[in-house]
């Protein structure tokens, strides 16, 4: 039963990544990010882990992609309809992408007689804790509070970047 | 964590507060010498509270990050590196852009990504220092702002350095998955106990392929052949004391972490040691070979360091504590040398707003500005690995460990690549000194800031010093890798 | 599978999910009629007077009319997103319906029936979250007609929905933090366990969460995606028939989900006031169902009652008020309430 749930979500997600990626039309690419990013959180539900799924559509869904939509509709996009694709580059870039994906492919192949297990630890964090979001609470402000202050300040060098190069000289 | 804990952090948090302080400051105060005075103030006092963490090293701060002698002797050279260039920094500006507060912020922000990597004890930490210093380099290389080309090397840089930390991001998944673990010497020691039974157990397909991509996502961040494409462009877009940041102290800080997590399993083990070798060799060559054909300073250096990176490649190779002691060293004169060099290219461009970047500026610069040519000289001279320099220290030292690891072939293509490479090295001193300028103007012989032309100096002598009498600082390197790799 | 486990996790969840559906479609159609009133009665009017006694058959006349109207598509719009926008907004609002708790739930048959289709450990972060997607629904269906003043309603649209969710999330955090728990049902539990309705701990955040509550679903005063005086009606002027309705509906269908979600947070959900005060144990012979519904009739009457009262505010000033009030308040509110909660922690020991 989860596996079935499991090959139907990753159908989505990897569908409507294909489409994402071959939509000319921005607006119908953000729209297949959108349901790829729909399949993503309902894989964490698939694992238990309900508030990545929860976080994932209000963080990614409701307020990342609506911004992307908003900048595509800001911004003038009527010359990207004839930039030609992979300029010249196509040959290149097709052997390369296959020498990747033979290389992932041998990888799968030899790795797919049995797919690693999650490791064990984290399966006994959660009993001891009980829930997702105390769990995830504990581990982030005890073990990972400097991670999370040091990625708090990886958002507020992004912010002043944005800001410096966005504003008008004075 | 503990109180004690937050002492030893202090090198880490000092200048992250200060980047926080600059910025806050510049919503107020447009006084752009006060940003430039807090930002060398905050690295000088970091530095201080480099030398008091020494006291409680090595200290294990969370599992994340870990401060030993060997952390603490990168952090050093990175924000010793960083102030320096801070100093550089303001003439440079001066003619350029008025908002000065966000660059300096920005550096201190860089600096402490820096710190971190340095420190990171584990894939999270890796990750977000990593980003902490690229995102930081987004902005600081199209800083300014009205200039085509440095938008267009940050665009550039956007790109690529997304496109490689998704490779590494995607390598730590893939690890993490095979290995059950994110601090960094259990999963390389677990990915090198995988690697032989490739094709019999799953874990270690897995493995290996995430320590390809973790390898594609490094080599991309450190520029080597064949993903160096990005850096000449990047280098020369880039404003000068920011090149001399990509340069010197994101390489040095990539590399420290790079040692960590790999030296004490070493490259062969792990299994990649043939696929690194191909791309050492390749970067050795490739580097040097296209530094013959420019005709720009700033592209030059950047081909340049990317055949030093491939000399850095063979310490890794080599391995073992001499390796990594070599490798060490090596990135040690790398930085002091390199940072000489672009110093002169950012003190030579603070005279006019245009950057002094094609060799055709630097045409009898010899005649008329002395002590800058003598200074850049005597960098080119230790990147070339001419003796009394700290640059032909290091490659001999780099040389020995490789034959002492039995990796002749290794040796003897970095000589190869070494004879190359002094040809356009001298070429660039050739045109300093033989060659007349057209319309030669008068100039003030020496810099034009005093800080900086005493910062020039101070790294001439280290170069020097470093290359006549190195005992100590091979013993610092020493001390330094021992935490790391116990002999 | 047993038939009794068939039973307890597939047939009753789905008449759940009917229950829920029938009742809230209706409260929708009638949701129309009372505004229509309500607004008339603001305005000395007497409202939909003709079909049936005072006009209660309007929303069925209007419904029909609806369904058999032509099926207007501009030959410019892009087809596919703008057949699929409208239907995005009730998605959005009905999936978000599914975590609202309406009662303690009973015992029939021997199953066990909660009046809630699915309690889930983050139920509170999921209805933010399902009901933050019905911005799409505003963007896509501005952009799609292809139109000057959809586009314009659809960014402002965005801009908007955007901004006061950063508020709305801060000030749910603090009460998430007095009540302990993301779950619904949780949250009401930990309201009957202190004794005293949210908005009496949170005073501030119950002020903030009303005026977001309003912006998010883009009504008056904060109406400005579709404001009728200068856009003619926003994001969905291409808008009509069915799809028009659909939209009219959805508008609708998130009041409801905003106040469920209003009074699950701050007024203590099916509870009676003061619930364990022996003074209103008289006021049981309400079922707790009921009290949901009126608490969530009061907040209905509200969104009609400033519509009736207000104007719509200027676009900088909605920007303003957002980011420049709302956000620095609610932090501080999360603030304080970490401090307070501390502290009463310490002293309790």
């Amino acid at each position: 039963m989860e596996l079935l749930f499991f090959y139907i979500f990753a159908a989505v997600i990897l569908g409507s990544a294909v489409m994402m990626v071959t939509r000319r039309n921005m607006v119908h690419a953000v729209v297949w990010m959108v349901i790829t990013f729909i399949g993503v959180a309902s894989l964490y539900i698939l694992l238990e882990a309900e508030f990545l799924a929860a976080v994932q559509i209000l963080v990614y869904t409701g307020g990342i992609v609506v911004l992307f939509l908003f900048v595509i509709m800001l911004v003038n996009l009527g010359d990207i309809y004839q930039v030609e694709w992979l300029h010249r580059q196509w040959l290149p870039a097709l052997l390369l992408a296959l020498l990747l994906v033979t290389e992932i492919g041998f990888m799968v192949w030899v790795g797919a007689q049995d797919v690693p297990a999650a490791p064990e630890q984290s399966e006994a964090i959660l009993r001891g804790l009980g829930g997702n979001v105390e769990t995830l609470g504990m581990a982030l402000y005890t073990d990972f509070l400097l991670p999370f202050e040091v990625a708090s300040m990886l958002l507020l060098v992004a912010m002043i970047g944005a800001i410096y190069l966005a504003k008008k000289r004075v | 964590m503990s109180g004690a804990d937050l002492w030893s952090l202090a090198p880490l948090i000092v200048p992250a507060l200060a980047g926080t302080l600059v910025m806050l400051l510049g919503g107020f105060n447009a006084n752009r010498r006060l940003h430039h005075g807090l930002a060398v103030g905050a690295l000088a006092a970091a530095l201080l509270c480099v030398g008091m963490a020494y006291g409680t090293a090595p200290r294990t701060v969370t599992p994340l990050l870990i401060i030993d002698s060997y952390a603490l002797f990168f952090l050093t050279l990175i924000y010793a590196a960083t102030g320096l260039l801070a100093m550089f920094a303001r003439p440079y500006l001066a003619v350029r852009e008025k908002d000065t507060d966000a660059f300096y912020a920005l550096l201190l922000f860089a600096a402490t990504g820096m710190g971190v990597l340095a420190c990171s004890n584990h894939f999270a930490a890796l990750f977000l220092g990593l980003e902490i210093l690229t995102v930081s380099l987004y902005t600081l290389i199209g800083y300014l702002r009205e200039d085509s080309r440095s938008l267009e090397a940050a665009a550039k840089y956007l790109v690529l350095a997304a496109l490689s930390s998704s490779f590494l991001l995607f390598g730590i998944a893939l690890v993490y998955a095979a290995t059950g673990t994110l601090l960094l010497n259990p999963a390389f020691r677990a990915i090198a106990d995988l690697a032989p039974q490739f094709g019999q157990q799953a874990e270690a397909a897995w493995a290996l392929a995430g320590g390809i991509f973790l390898f594609v996502g490094f080599a991309f961040k450190l520029a080597l052949v064949p993903f160096h494409m990005w850096s000449p462009d990047v280098y020369q877009g880039a404003p000068a004391p920011v090149t001399a940041l990509i340069a010197t102290g994101s390489k040095g800080a990539v590399l420290a972490v790079l040692l960590r997590a790999v030296g004490p399993v070493g490259l062969g083990e792990i299994g990649g040691a043939a696929g690194i070798t191909v791309l050492a060799v390749l970067t050795m060559f490739g580097g040097n070979l296209l530094a013959l054909l420019q005709d720009d300073l700033k592209r030059l250096l950047a081909y340049s360091s990317v055949a030093h990176l491939g000399y850095v490649m063979v310490a890794l190779l080599a391995g073992g504590v001499a390796g990594a002691q070599a490798m060490t060293f090596y990135v040690l004169a790398y930085v002091l040398t390199t940072l000489g060099a672009f110093g002169v290219v950012t003190i030579l461009s603070s005279e006019s707003p245009c950057e002094a970047d094609s060799l055709a500026a630097y045409r009898g610069i010899g005649w008329r500005r002395p002590w800058l040519a003598a200074t850049l000289a005597v960098m080119i001279l230790s990147l070339a690995g001419i003796p009394p320099t700290a640059g032909f220290l290091a490659k001999v030292a780099v040389l020995g460990a490789a034959i002492e690891a039995g990796r002749l072939g290794l040796a003897i293509a970095m000589a190869l690549a070494s004879g190359v490479a002094i040809y356009f090295y001298l070429r660039v001193i050739v045109v300093m000194y033989m060659q007349e300028e057209e319309d030669a103007t008068e100039a003030s012989s020496l810099p034009s800031s005093f800080a900086n032309a005493v910062a020039l100096l101070v790294l001439v002598a280290l170069v020097i010093a470093i290359g006549l009498h190195p005992t100590p600082w091979f013993e610092a390197v020493r001390v330094a890798v021992a935490t790391i790799l116990p002999a | 599978m047993s038939t009794e486990l068939l039973i307890q996790y597939g047939v009753i969840p789905i008449i759940q999910i009917l229950v829920v559906m029938i009742v809230v479609l209706t409260v929708v159609a009638y949701g129309v009629y009372a505004e229509r009133k309500i607004l008339a009665f603001i305005h000395s009017r007497l409202g939909p007077m003709r079909v049936g006694p005072w006009g209660l058959f309007q929303p069925i006349a209007d419904g029909l009319k609806l369904l058999m109207k032509e099926d207007l598509r501009p030959s410019v719009a892009d087809s596919l997103i703008f057949v699929m926008a409208p239907a995005i907004l009730m998605l959005a609002a009905f999936s978000a319906l599914t975590m609202v708790p309406f009662g303690e739930g009973t015992t029939m048959f021997g199953y066990e029936v909660p009046y809630v289709i699915a309690d889930v450990n983050i139920g509170i972060l999921a209805m933010l979250a399902l009901s933050s997607l019905s911005v799409y629904a505003v963007v896509l269906g501005g952009w799609s007609s292809n139109s000057k003043y959809p586009l314009i309603g659809a960014l402002r649209g965005a801009a908007q929905m955007v901004s006061y969710e950063v508020a709305l999330a801060f000030t749910v955090v603090a009460t998430l933090m007095i009540a302990g728990t993301m779950s619904t049902v949780g949250i009401v539990e930990a309201q009957r366990e202190l004794g005293a309705w949210f908005f009496i701990l949170q005073p501030v955040g119950f002020v903030i969460f009303v005026i977001c509550m309003v912006a998010e679903t883009n009504r008056l005063p904060f109406d400005l995606p579709e404001a009728e005086t200068e856009l003619v009606s926003g994001y969905f002027t291409e808008f009509s028939g069915m799809r028009w309705a659909f939209y009219m509906l959805g508008e609708y269908a998130a009041m409801i989900v905003m106040s469920c979600l209003a009074v699950t947070l701050y007024l203590g959900g099916w509870l009676r006031p003061f619930p364990n005060s022996e003074l209103t144990a008289f006021l049981d012979v309400i079922p707790g169902p009921l009290w949901f519904v009126l608490k969530g009739f009061m907040f209905m009457y509200f969104f009609m009652w400033i519509r009736g009262t207000y104007p719509r505010y200027r676009y900088d000033q909605l920007m303003t008020i957002g980011w420049k009030v709302l956000i620095p308040i609610s932090i501080a509110n999360l603030f304080f309430t970490g401090i307070i909660i501390l502290l009463v922690q310490a002293a309790a020991g």
